[in-house]
C-alpha cells in the first residue's frame, strides 16, 4: 500500500506540475459558475402564450404589405395562481391591424388561426400542456366595448383596429407538478433566452449540453494529455532505474502508475460534476442522483482510453505517440459503435419491413431468410450481410465507449424528464446489458495493460 | 557470504557482447571498484545485479538472492550514471516517495531525509524544485538517495559526475564514513585516482571481459624501477648493474632500473656506484599507480568499442627519494 501511495503522490506532483491542471480546475470551475449562472424562472400563462403567438407576430411583421397584424393575449385568467398547472383557464385571443387583403388570404390559408377550429389546433401546438382548450368567437366582448366608449360591432373595431376575436377556456393541464411548467430561461445571471422551457427540459439540456456533451469531452481530452506523460517521463532514460532500482517490481509500477491516472481523472470529474450536481440542485430543487452515475462512467471512460494511451507509452516511450494513438483509437471507437448502431437500426428497421410486407403479402415464404444472398438482392433496402458482419465483428471485441456515452445521456434523462418525454426523445430504448458493456471493455483494459505490462518486463532497462 | 557474487556472467545486446565471462565476488565491507573505458560494460554489470537488465548466461547473485529479487532492493541503494530526477519534485519530496517505495516509516522517512541531505550538503535546498539544482547538487542528491535507506549494499555509477574537486572529497570521505559503518560500496568509475584513493578490490574491464581483479596493493604492485642520473660527464656502468641481475637503460639523459620485487636491491646499485666513485645527482623511485596499470591494459588489449584515435601519453606519478 505504501509503494501505490508513494507512486500516487509522484502521479499527483506530477500533474501539478504542469500549466494543464490548472488550467482544467479553472475551466472546471467556470463550468460550474457558468452552470450557477442559468436560473428557471416559473412564467404565467400570458407569458406563455405571447412566447407561442410572439414568433407568428415577428413573422407577419416582416412584410409591411399586410398592415401589421398582431395577434395579443388579453383577459387571462386562472384559478390557481400559486399551482398554474393545477388551474383552469379564460383568455382572450384578439388579432389587431392587417389590410383587409391580408385578411382575405388569411381566411384562405389553412395554417393561419383566424377561425375557431384553427385556433384550437394553434393553441394545442403553442400550449400543448392546456387541456379541455374550447374557442368560440367573440361577436362584442364586454371589455373591449368599454375601451371603445360602449361602442359595439363595426363601430368598435373601427376604433381600435381589432379585427376578431376569440374567448378561450380549459379545464386542467396535463401537466403534473412544477417541474413540467414553462419556465423563463436567463443564463448569466441576466440574460433571458427567447424561449420558455419546462424545469425538466431546461435541466436536462444544461446537464446533457454542457456537461455531457461539452464539459465531459474537454475532461477526457485534457485527462488524456495530463496523464499520457505519465508513464513517458517514468520510462525516460536515467529515470526508469531509478525506480525499478526500488522494491518494486515493473509490473507493479505500471499497474499503481495506470491507477494513479485513473484516481486523478476520478477527482476531477468527481469535482466538476458533483459541482454542478449542487448547483443545479441549489438552483432548481432538482436533486437528481442519477446524474451524478456520471462520474464513475466517465472514470470508466477514461480507463478505456488510458490503456490504450498507456501501452502506447511503453511501446514508443513518447508523449506525443501516446496522445495521437488514443485520440485516434477514440475516434475509432466512436466510429465503429455508431457504425454498429447504425446497422442494427437498419436491420432492425428491415425486420419490421420483412414483418409488413409478409403481413401484405399472405403468400410469401415465412421462413424466408433476410440474410439470404439471393433475397437481398431482391429486396433493395435489406443491410448488406458483409456490412452487418463487419459492424458486429469490429464492435463486439472492442470496449463499449459508444454505448457508455449512451449510458451516460440516458443517466442524465432518466434523472429528469419523464416516461413521455424519454419516449419522445428516443431515449427509452434498450442499450446492451451491462455485464455486456463493462465485461467486454474490462476485458479490452486487461489486454492492453497486460500486452503493455509484457513488453515492461521483458526490456531491458 | 560474499555480498556480491558473479560466476561467467554473459550479456549480449544483439550481437554485441557487453559482458564476457566475467567473474567476480565482492565481500562485505568492503569498497569495490570496478574501473573500465565507456562501454566495457561496468554498468552492464549493476545492471544486471539488480534487475534492471536481464543476463544472458551466467549466474549473478546479491546478497545471496539471485539477481533482480524484488525484495532485496530493499536493503540495496543505487546511483545510475547519467540519472533524471523527476524535476518537479523537491530533494524532500522525491526522497520521501523513495522511503515509501522502500516501505520506511513516516518517523524514519523524516529523520533519514534530513540526516542525509544534511551529510551531502543540501538541507538549505530541500525544499527546492530539482529542476533549479546544479548538475553537481544532482549529483549529491542522487548519492543521498542511494544510503538515506540504510542499505547493506551501494552501488554508485560514476558518483563524481559534474562534481568539483572539494565534492569530490566530500564523496570520497562519505564513501569512506559508509566502509566505517560496515556497509559495502561497490564503485563505477572511470576516474582511477578516485578509485584508487579509497577502494579495497578493484577489477578492470575490458571490451566486456575482465582482465585484472585484485587488491589495489597487488595491481599496483611495485616493480622496484628507479630513475638514476650521474653527475655530468660520468658514464652509467650498465653492464655491471646488469652482471648484479637488474635491468637498466637510458632514459633521456638518466638510467632506469628495475631491480624488481624488493626495492632496497636498489642499494646494490648504489654501492657499485659508490665504489666506482661516480657522483649521484638524481634518484627517483617510480610508482606505478592504478592508471598506469589500466592504460597498460588497455593499450596491451584489443581495441575495443572506444578505440583511441591516438595514443595517449602514458603519466607518470613520481616519489623523490630522500638519501
Amino acid at each position: 500500500m505504501s509503494r501505490f501511495i508513494a507512486i500516487l503522490r509522484d502521479s499527483y506532483r506530477e500533474a501539478l506540475s504542469t500549466w494543464v491542471v490548472p488550467v482544467m480546475l479553472v475551466l472546471a470551475g467556470l463550468l460550474v459558475l457558468f452552470v450557477a449562472s442559468v436560473s428557471f424562472r416559473q412564467v404565467g400563462l400570458q407569458d406563455e402564450l405571447e412566447k407561442g403567438f410572439g414568433t407568428f407576430n415577428w413573422a407577419l411583421g416582416l412584410n409591411p404589405a399586410n398592415g401589421k397584424p398582431r395577434f395579443v393575449v388579453e383577459n387571462v385568467t386562472g384559478t390557481n395562481p400559486t399551482e398554474p398547472w393545477k388551474a383552469d383557464y379564460e383568455f382572450d385571443i384578439a388579432l389587431y391591424g392587417g389590410t383587409e387583403e391580408f385578411l382575405k388570404q388569411a381566411r384562405t390559408s389553412a395554417g393561419f388561426p383566424v377561425t375557431r377550429r384553427r385556433m384550437e389546433n394553434f393553441l394545442g401546438q403553442a400550449v400543448p400542456f392546456l387541456d379541455n382548450v374550447k374557442v368560440e368567437e367573440v361577436a362584442d366582448p364586454p371589455a373591449a366595448s368599454a375601451v371603445a366608449g360602449g361602442l359595439a360591432g363595426p363601430a368598435r373595431q373601427a376604433i381600435t383596429g381589432e379585427k376578431f376575436r376569440f374567448h378561450a377556456t380549459t379545464r386542467g393541464t396535463k401537466i403534473a407538478d412544477r417541474m413540467s411548467w414553462p419556465h423563463q430561461p436567463t443564463v448569466l445571471f441576466v440574460w433571458d433566452l427567447p424561449f420558455n422551457l419546462s424545469l425538466r427540459e431546461g435541466v436536462y439540456t444544461l446537464e446533457k449540453r454542457l456537461v455531457n456533451d461539452a464539459g465531459a469531452w474537454i475532461t477526457l481530452l485534457v485527462s488524456v494529455v495530463i496523464t499520457a506523460g505519465f508513464i513517458p517521463n517514468m520510462l525516460r532514460k536515467g529515470a526508469l532505474d531509478l525506480y525499478i532500482a526500488k522494491p518494486i517490481s515493473r509490473v507493479g509500477l505500471l499497474i499503481y502508475k495506470y491507477i494513479g491516472g485513473l484516481i486523478f481523472v476520478l477527482m476531477l470529474t468527481a469535482v466538476t460534476v458533483t459541482g454542478v450536481w449542487a448547483v443545479i440542485g441549489l438552483r432548481t430543487g432538482i436533486w437528481t442522483p442519477h446524474f451524478l452515475a456520471l462520474i464513475p462512467l466517465l472514470t470508466f471512460y477514461f480507463a478505456v482510453l488510458y490503456s490504450i494511451s498507456t501501452l502506447a507509452a511503453v511501446l514508443t516511450r513518447s508523449t506525443l505517440v501516446a496522445i495521437l494513438a488514443t485520440i485516434t483509437a477514440w475516434g475509432l471507437l466512436f466510429g465503429i459503435g455508431w457504425g454498429h448502431e447504425y446497422v442494427a437500426k437498419a436491420k432492425d428497421a428491415e425486420r419490421k419491413m420483412m414483418d409488413t410486407v409478409r403481413q401484405a403479402d399472405p403468400d410469401a415464404k415465412p421462413d424466408e431468410d433476410p440474410d439470404d444472398e439471393a433475397n437481398r438482392n431482391r429486396q433493395p433496402w435489406q443491410v448488406p450481410t458483409w456490412l452487418d458482419v463487419l459492424a458486429r465483428a469490429l464492435y463486439n471485441p472492442l470496449p463499449r465507449t459508444y454505448d457508455l456515452d449512451d449510458r451516460m445521456i440516458q443517466a442524465i434523462a432518466h434523472g429528469v424528464l419523464t416516461d413521455f418525454e424519454l419516449k419522445q426523445n428516443s431515449l427509452d430504448r434498450p442499450l446492451p446489458p451491462w455485464p455486456e458493456t463493462i465485461g467486454v471493455s474490462l476485458a479490452f483494459i486487461a489486454v492492453m495493460l497486460g500486452l503493455a505490462s509484457w513488453r515492461l518486463v521483458t526490456r531491458d532497462g | 557470504m560474499a555480498v556480491v557474487s558473479v560466476t561467467d556472467l554473459r550479456k549480449h545486446y544483439g550481437r554485441i557482447e557487453a559482458l564476457r565471462g566475467v567473474s567476480l565476488q565482492v565481500e562485505p565491507g568492503q569498497i569495490f571498484g570496478l574501473l573500465g573505458q565507456n562501454g566495457a560494460g561496468k554498468s552492464t554489470l549493476i545492471k544486471i545485479l539488480l534487475g534492471i537488465v536481464r543476463k544472458t548466461d551466467g549466474d549473478a547473485d546479491l546478497l545471496g538472492y539471485p539477481a533482480g529479487t524484488t525484495e532485496v532492493r530493499k536493503r540495496v541503494g543505487y546511483l545510475p550514471e547519467d540519472h533524471q530526477f523527476p524535476e518537479y519534485h523537491t530533494a524532500r519530496s522525491l526522497l520521501d516517495i523513495y522511503g515509501r517505495l522502500y516501505g520506511l516509516s513516516r518517523d524514519d522517512r523524516v529523520k533519514r531525509i534530513a540526516e542525509a541531505l544534511d551529510y551531502v550538503g543540501l538541507r538549505k535546498r530541500m525544499d527546492t524544485r530539482i529542476r533549479t539544482y546544479s548538475k553537481g547538487m544532482k549529483q549529491r542528491l542522487g548519492i543521498a538517495q542511494a544510503f538515506f535507506h540504510d542499505p547493506e549494499v551501494i552501488f554508485l555509477d560514476e558518483p563524481t559526475d559534474g562534481v568539483d574537486p572539494v565534492g569530490r572529497k566530500e564523496i570520497r570521505d562519505l564513501l569512506l564514513q559508509l566502509k566505517k559503518e560496515g556497509r559495502t560500496v561497490f564503485v563505477n568509475s572511470h576516474l582511477l585516482g578516485e578509485v584508487e584513493m579509497i577502494s579495497d578490490r578493484v577489477a578492470i574491464l575490458h571490451q566486456g571481459e575482465m582482465v585484472r581483479y585484485g587488491t589495489v596493493a597487488d595491481l599496483t604492485r611495485q616493480e622496484g624501477r628507479f630513475v638514476l642520473g650521474l653527475a655530468a660527464g660520468s658514464a652509467f656502468p650498465a653492464e655491471e648493474v646488469a652482471r648484479l641481475g637488474f635491468k637498466a637503460a637510458p632514459a633521456g639523459e638518466h638510467w632506469e632500473v628495475v631491480v624488481g620485487d624488493h626495492p632496497e636491491d636498489i642499494d646494490k646499485v648504489l654501492a657499485l656506484l659508490s665504489e666506482k666513485g661516480l657522483k649521484l645527482r638524481h634518484l627517483i623511485e617510480k610508482k606505478q599507480t592504478l592508471e598506469d596499470v589500466f592504460v597498460s591494459m588497455v593499450e596491451s588489449a584489443e581495441p575495443g568499442t572506444d578505440r583511441r584515435p591516438v595514443r595517449v601519453a602514458r603519466p607518470v606519478a613520481a616519489r623523490r627519494v630522500d638519501r
